[in-house]
């Protein structure tokens, strides 16, 4: 299976894990990434709110290089998720794909509104699907308890598989991953991103509420599908415990890695120690239940 | 002069400047559904963000759009303190998309060069794409937060920095900028 990879800008600068660690697991599985080298930025709703027609026209011309390669996007972010097919949806209707059409002209390219935009986490358990996804776990998760953060914007993108108020994708990787899910009401809770830096107190406030309740259930681990959450919920997090008054202290995974983990890939080469919270007790957990599999 | 507190409807001297500023909304990408609004609270009792910081009400920026009261809108602060959760236009009983009329209120505040961390944020992240192609997060940060916001970060750069977590501090713009650059010059003439 090929994708046309995009990447987005927070997985290839301050979340650079994210992106090591898909590539690994994608490589393990047999997905060919081919990346968009020259795409620009989904416009986050900054390039929306400041001109939707320029967010548009960005957008298109992204899924126009994937149309071009014949494959469809693959995200590993919620807000690029959203955005870009948002941008597809829109794309459908032919008024606005002429108009569009007619920016892109000038840089001599055109948007069929042919291309599907797929979440790394939607491939995973859709395309890969779960059979041949534990047919790669060589480190089951040892029953550990991990908890899923959705993030809101996987969950609200159009055509997203999930029904937003109450997803199963993470908690049924992590069962196929040989771990044991944890139910807990916000995990479909927004991290407070996209103000994090207007207004911090209400940003690290929202994650705090999260990540507590999330402890509280008895979580060792959090699962993110997104590396603007995981920003929050991982380098914010001493500020989430001081917004709460108590240690958090709740390691965070890309879903990534925490299916690399369960690959039996090295936790260094997972770039597991980029976190501000340590993942060491998660991982040393895991080592104590370990049953690696011939 | 210290003017009534930005966002206060009940306020006397919140007055309507412009009673068609409803139909400036509802002419943009994200406002069009706003004139169905029953005012029923859905969205605002599905707000994360009204639940920490009630000065951000969204079911009453609706009704002070279509009372007219532009000029309290456009200045409020408090416009910047949604965090584009989407609950709101996911439960909405009327399909008002109230997330995405903020969207099409930040446009005109930006459009007319308003200032504030909100505005700034948006500008520098702009800028950014412009630039770059792609965000350089030490940039927009540095840019959004300014030196002092800066320093209230307190040991949080540097911790990152040790964990070798730190957004890079320089960046490798993309090759396609000028088409990029060209792209968004040509959507904003309208062309
Ligand atoms: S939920 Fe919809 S109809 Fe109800 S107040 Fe909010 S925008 Fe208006
Ligand atoms: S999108 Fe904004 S207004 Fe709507 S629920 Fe989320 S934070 Fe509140």
């Amino acid at each position: 299976m090929r994708l046309a990879y995009f990447p987005g800008c927070v997985a290839l600068d301050s979340c650079r894990e994210l992106d090591i660690a898909t590539r690994l697991v994608a490589e393990e599985v047999g997905i060919e990434l081919v990346e968009l080298e020259d795409a620009g930025c989904c416009g986050a709703g900054n390039l929306q709110e400041y001109n939707p027609e320029a967010a548009l026209a960005l957008n298109a011309r992204t899924l126009s290089m994937a149309e071009d390669l014949g494959l469809d996007v693959l995200t590993v972010c919620g807000t690029c998720q959203l955005y870009l097919s948002r941008a597809n949806v829109a794309l459908r209707d032919p008024e606005t794909r002429e108009r569009v059409n007619r920016l892109l002209a000038r840089l001599g390219r055109r948007y069929g509104g042919g291309v599907r935009v797929k979440h790394f986490l939607q491939v995973l358990l859709e395309d890969v699907g779960p059979r041949r996804l534990a047919a790669h776990v060589r480190r089951p998760l040892g029953n550990l308890p991990v908890a899923a953060f959705y993030g809101c914007h996987l969950l609200r993108a159009p055509g997203a598989a999930e029904d937003a108020e109450d997803p199963r994708a993470i908690e049924r990787l992590v069962e196929v991953l040989g771990g044991t899910p944890v139910t807990y009401s916000r995990r479909t809770a927004c991290c407070g991103f996209h103000v994090l830096t207007v207004r911090q107190d209400v940003a690290v406030k929202m994650s705090a509420l999260g990540l507590q309740e999330a402890r509280g259930a008895g979580a060792q681990a959090l699962a993110t599908p997104c590396p603007l959450c995981h920003l929050v919920l991982d380098a914010y997090q001493h500020k989430a415990s001081r917004a709460v008054g108590e240690p958090l202290n709740l390691p965070v995974l890309h879903v990534s890695q925490l299916v690399g983990l369960s690959f039996g890939f090295d936790p260094a080469r997972l770039g597991l120690r980029r976190h501000l919270v340590s993942v060491k007790p998660f991982v040393r957990a895991l080592e104590d239940t370990e049953v690696v599999k011939a | 002069m210290a003017g009534p507190k930005a966002g206060t409807v009940a306020s006397s001297t919140v007055r309507p400047d412009s009673p068609t500023f409803w139909k400036e909304v509802l002419g943009l990408p994200g406002g069009e559904a706003l004139a169905t609004c029953i005012q029923c609270n859905t969205c605002t009792s599905s707000c994360p963000v009204e639940a920490l910081e009630p000065e951000f009400n969204i079911r009453r920026l609706i009704a002070r759009i279509k009372l007219g009261l532009r000029e309290d809108v456009l200045s409020d602060e408090a416009l910047w303190a949604c965090a584009r959760c989407f609950a709101c236009v996911a439960r909405c009983p009327k399909h008002v998309r109230p997330g995405d009329i903020v969207e099409a209120v930040r446009h005109i505040a930006l459009g007319e060069e308003r200032e504030g961390p909100g505005p700034r944020h948006a500008r520098a992240f702009v800028e950014s794409i412009r630039d770059g192609g792609r965000i350089h997060e030490a940039r927009v940060t540095l840019e959004s937060l300014r030196l002092a916001g800066l320093l209230r970060e307190g040991w949080l750069p540097a911790r990152m920095a040790w964990r070798g977590k730190a957004p890079r501090l320089r960046r490798r713009p993309l090759k396609s900028v000028p088409e990029i650059r060209a792209l968004l010059d040509a959507a904003e003439e309208g062309a």
